[in-house]
């Protein structure tokens, strides 16, 4: 009933091929180990100051192999499917000094400091917060509580903590913790994870030392030249404020180079897709186009700044892929290669992994029923938003140390909301259609092909890349739906997406009209708040050719897949209550997985010659860009017809006298480049949105950014690539210099189909 | 009144300091770490006599855990013999039970296509064709469908097997008779058929194998046991009141997140 259903049939002496391949099965022999990177214990600062005072790493690793531990607020709480390995994470800023000021037996409590640190009661817990938050923030560290005779003891706990939980073969303990660099509310939080904890320095290196994530890959370089491997892990891109991912400049302000690119894929090699405080994935109005992308919004930024909210560009992880791929093209460097890992963030040193057994991640600020469901404004963030942690999978040889490192460093890493869903996705040319009928498929996909994480070698002609998917549902939870993959790619500086649906549970058609799989409908029962696995499949495998692939375009693809339908935790929960299921959140959710991108780089030759105009041309052909006075007689209060030179796409902007613009006749078949919103969709309600023309430019906003349109005006004849009638071309400012759109004559049709219709002449009435 | 420093003490000082990654006080500094001791003793002295003491949280605490400590010093005072230590292993023997292991080799019925009904139907219809057969042999091959992971899973515990198939599959399991073919089983993947090869029973190691985390656990219980019993004698000395109080009557506030800037930083 599968969508490839020739699966299974040829798969008769699974064990008489396993024993004539033999020896060279070291490759398939790679297992997918979940485990934890991101998890906060007593020993944070805030942590502690949110009421969790007594479990620390020690605990964090039991909570993991399966022991039930004590809630922060006292009840025992157990994990749902105990995990393979974990890094306890703690903020590296003022790490265990809270815990320990507050312990009389440890000589930190003696120092007189310790007594600024006691938590007494509720107002203490606000006044240190701040105390210390604000230090971090303002970068002025409180020199008493930096002493390294404070800071390494802990270190040094956590380490011992480490390797006392750690059990090769079994259970993997890495030595990491969390830099917690938060500048101007903006959250630029990387978790750091050591090879080798043998190794590790003295200290890590915090954010009260350098809040520039560029310093931060300096001393990681440094610990590497000095035999000691190490990786950084950015998390909650979702509450950067468009920091995380910057494609102009850098923290310090300098211009990204190739140098910077190179730091980045050195030292950060993976990003974290989900975790209790929202996604990362992607956003709807980036992803106007992918019904999927309304999953676990998390509209906050921490400390509730007033004034400032999120920024859509910058913030999320697809979007940075494309930006990598389109930097890739016009700039010769690609910055944002990385690969996926989930996280939780918890605060609680257990961790909620499950709809079913959700309790918060803030000790007290939101670890009772009614608080959640009551919808605690803890800090600005309305706790009902938050959801169940993600998980990470590495395929990896062994559970090991050494061999989960160095999985995470060639990025052979997933995603999962949560439940243990595995998912796997290979790459390469020369890869039978069929291939998955053969038992031991996922070994000729090693060897003919690259993995997740991996890079397609280009290879010369048309031919297009084959990928292979694979599934398998977690045990414990829902059936799947369909696997997808989702395809950046870039021209001339912009960038698109398209998400394709590859393998799907049931007989489904895809849309006639927008060839997408139609949704699986819901077993769920809302009221009761339950689900049944009759829909959906066990296991799903397929591949998939690029049907529009351009070998002279870079490009990326990554795999995602769903689960059916089942209850939110906010649904179990209310039926606890005997309450309705809150609207602001979706009753249901579906679980999900993705994996790793693998990327396409076209070889010098085959990437051919530019044909787009950039502003560099455009100005060496002698184009002279409009003034404001000229842009006001140009647009304001006319409409113009646009064509977008590198898609096709033609539609209409209205310049309102008053300063509102409204996009009309988009065609919603034509691919748009990054960053405009929905503008099909604001085509169709009328949407309108604000704009300025100040300093020779338009200005407009989306996502809480400025976007700026420079209109030249192009004489006729113009050589060098530049049009050759005379005329107006725009570029706006987030395609890397190049000038992708002209003003042109209102068109007779709008369609894209049909080629050879005319409007019959003659007298018609006026409608 | 007097105050007297003994050389230990100096020692102690000067340790203190060493222990904080500082070098080895001189002549001066340690008359003047003497001096800040010897201030702090006189000024305790004086708050103690004041009654500053009292109701600080922080000063019960220590002495609390003071106390704490002198009781489990206690426990480590008389360790057990070893007759007194097997005595006690083989009343808590449960506690040390290693677990149960099974082998078992399963074919795998896939409810992906036909549902799950007619998975299950398969397996048992496939049942009494393989009834006879031994695990290894070539002849299963050709029935069911393929498995995603492992077709033979050797000496794995009851949690082990759970990871992977889900809980009920594992207790179904591990509650089969050894050497033959049963099922159709349930798993989270659908339907299977087992033959279990093998089941290592749960087992209690003797105490020779064991014997130091027996020892652990022998001077934890005893320290439990003393804590127990020494702050059941102290409290039957007092007279203890508190008033049965209700919290919504105490006129206080929840503690609020903040919404101030800065709050929920970190996070």
């Amino acid at each position: 009933m599968q969508h490839l259903s020739a699966r299974r049939r040829a798969a008769l002496s699974v064990s008489a091929l396993a024993l004539m391949l033999g020896t060279a099965a070291m490759a398939q022999d790679r297992h997918a180990f979940f485990g934890e990177t991101h998890v906060h214990t007593s020993w944070s600062f805030d942590a502690y100051i949110f009421g969790n005072h007594v479990t620390g790493p020690a605990e964090a690793y039991k909570y993991a192999k399966g022991e039930p531990i004590p809630h922060p607020l006292g009840y025992d709480v157990k994990i749902t499917t105990p995990l393979d390995w974990m890094g306890v994470t703690d903020h590296s800023e003022y790490a265990g000094v809270v815990r320990l000021s507050n312990d009389p037996s440890s000589p930190i409590s003696k120092l007189p400091i310790a007594s600024q640190l006691k938590v007494k009661d509720a107002a203490d817990i606000q006044r240190i917060y701040l105390w210390l938050g604000t230090s971090m923030i303002e970068m002025k560290p409180v020199e008493a509580l930096v002493q390294p005779s404070i800071s390494d003891t802990v270190w040094k706990a956590n380490n011992d903590a480490a390797n006392a939980a750690n059990e090769p073969g079994k259970f993997t303990a890495f030595c990491s913790y969390e830099w917690t660099s938060n500048p101007d509310f903006r959250n630029m939080h990387r978790n750091v994870f050591f090879k080798d904890c043998a190794k590790v320095p003295d200290r890590p290196f915090s954010s009260l030392e350098s809040q520039a994530p560029e310093d931060l890959w300096d001393w990681m370089d440094k610990q590497r030249e000095a035999g000691n491997e190490l990786l950084a892990i950015s998390h909650n891109a979702n509450l950067s404020g468009g920091l995380m991912f910057p494609t102009e400049v850098d923290f310090k302000g300098r211009p990204i180079d190739q140098a910077w690119a190179d730091s980045r894929d050195r030292n950060e090699r993976l990003t974290e897709m989900k975790q209790i405080k929202g996604q990362s994935e992607t956003h709807p109005l980036l992803s106007p186009n992918d019904e999927f992308a309304n999953f676990e919004v998390l509209n906050y930024l921490l400390g509730d700044p007033q004034g400032q909210f999120v920024t859509l560009a910058g913030s999320y992880i697809r979007q940075a892929l494309k930006d990598g791929v389109a930097m890739q093209g016009a700039e010769g460097y690609n910055p944002f290669k990385t690969g996926v890992v989930g996280g939780s963030d918890s605060h609680n040193t257990a961790v909620p992994y499950r709809q079913e057994n959700f309790f918060g991640g803030h000790a007290r600020l939101d670890g009772t029923v009614k608080e959640r469901m009551g919808g605690h404004n803890f800090a600005g963030m309305d706790v009902r938003f938050e959801n169940p942690a993600g998980l990470t999978g590495i395929w990896a040889e062994e559970n090991t140390r050494a061999s989960l490192f160095d999985a995470m460093q060639r990025k052979e890493t997933f995603a999962t909301s949560g439940p243990h869903i595995r998912i796997r996705m290979f790459g390469g040319w020369d890869y039978a259609p069929d291939m998955t009928v053969n038992a031991d498929w996922v070994q000729a996909a090693y060897q003919g092909g690259v993995p997740m994480g991996g890079d397609l070698k280009p290879r010369g002609g048309d031919n297009a890349p084959t990928f292979v998917v694979e599934a398998v549902k977690d045990p414990t939870s829902g059936n799947l739906d369909r696997i997808q993959i989702v395809k950046g790619w870039a021209k001339d500086g912009q960038s698109f997406e398209k998400v394709y649906d590859v393998v799907w549970a049931g007989e489904r058609t895809p849309s006639p009209v927008d060839g997408k799989v139609p949704a699986i409908g819901s077993t769920v029962d809302i009221a009761n708040a339950t689900y049944t696995n009759d829909i959906g499949s066990v296991q799903l495998t397929g591949t998939w050719t690029d049907p529009d692939f351009d070998p002279s375009l870079d490009a990326f693809y990554y795999a995602r897949a769903l689960e059916i339908p089942t209850p939110r935790w906010t649904t179990i929960q209310a039926k606890e209550l005997g309450i309705a299921p809150p609207e602001m959140v979706a009753a249901t959710v579906q679980e999900r997985a993705w994996s790793s991108p693998i990327w396409y780089t076209p070889a010098g030759d085959a990437r051919g010659v530019a044909t787009g105009r950039t502003v560099a041309s455009l100005k060496e052909g002698g184009a002279t860009q409009l003034t404001t006075d000229e842009l006001n007689q140009l647009i304001a209060g006319r409409f113009t017809w646009v064509r977008n030179t590198v898609t096709g796409g033609v539609y209409k902007i209205q310049w309102s006298k008053e300063g509102q613009m409204l996009i009309m006749n988009v065609d919603p078949r034509i691919p748009q480049p990054s960053e405009v919103g929905d503008i099909a969709q604001g085509s169709y309600l009328g949407h309108s949105t604000a704009y300025q023309i100040r300093d020779d430019r338009i200005v407009t906003n989306f996502g809480n950014r400025e976007y700026d349109i420079a209109v030249y005006k192009v004489a006729g004849g113009a050589a060098g690539g530049a049009a050759k009638a005379e005329g107006y071309v725009a570029a706006r400012s987030n395609e890397f210099g190049f000038a992708n759109y002209e003003l042109i004559p209102a068109p007779v049709f709008l369609g894209t189909e049909v080629k050879d219709a005319v409007v019959p002449t003659g007298p018609v009435a006026h409608p | 009144m007097r105050i007297e420093l003994t050389a230990d003490d100096m020692k102690q000082l000067a340790l203190a300091q060493v222990a904080q990654g500082l070098p080895l006080p001189d002549g001066r500094q340690l008359q003047a770490l003497a001096e800040q001791r010897v201030m702090q003793r006189i000024l305790a002295r004086e708050a103690a006599a004041f009654g500053l003491d009292r109701d600080d949280d922080v000063i019960e605490r220590r002495l609390a855990q003071k106390m704490d400590f002198l009781l489990a010093d206690l426990s480590q005072l008389n360790p057990p013999t070893r007759d007194e230590l097997a005595a006690w292993y083989a009343d808590h023997a449960a506690e040390f039970t290693q677990p149960a292991r099974a082998s078992f080799r399963h074919v795998y019925f896939s409810p992906d296509g036909l549902g799950g009904a007619a998975a299950e139907a398969a397996a048992a219809a496939a049942l009494p064709a393989i009834a006879g057969l031994p695990a290894s042999s070539p002849a299963l091959a050709g029935v069911g469908d393929r498995f995603m992971f492992q077709d033979y899973y050797g000496g794995r515990t009851a949690e082990a097997v759970g990871k992977e198939f889900g809980p009920e599959f594992a207790a179904a399991v591990f509650a089969e008779m050894p050497g033959t073919w049963a099922g159709p089983i349930r798993s989270g993947y659908g339907w299977h058929l087992v033959h279990l090869d093998s089941l290592e029973p749960a087992r209690v190691p003797a105490l020779d194998e064991i014997e130091a985390d027996v020892r652990a656990a022998w001077t934890n219980a005893r320290y439990k046991e003393i804590r127990e019993r020494a702050e059941d004698d102290m409290r039957a000395r007092y007279t203890v009141v508190i008033p049965d109080l209700d919290p919504a009557d105490l006129g206080l506030a929840a503690p609020r997140g903040a919404s101030a800037p800065g709050a929920g930083l970190g996070q």
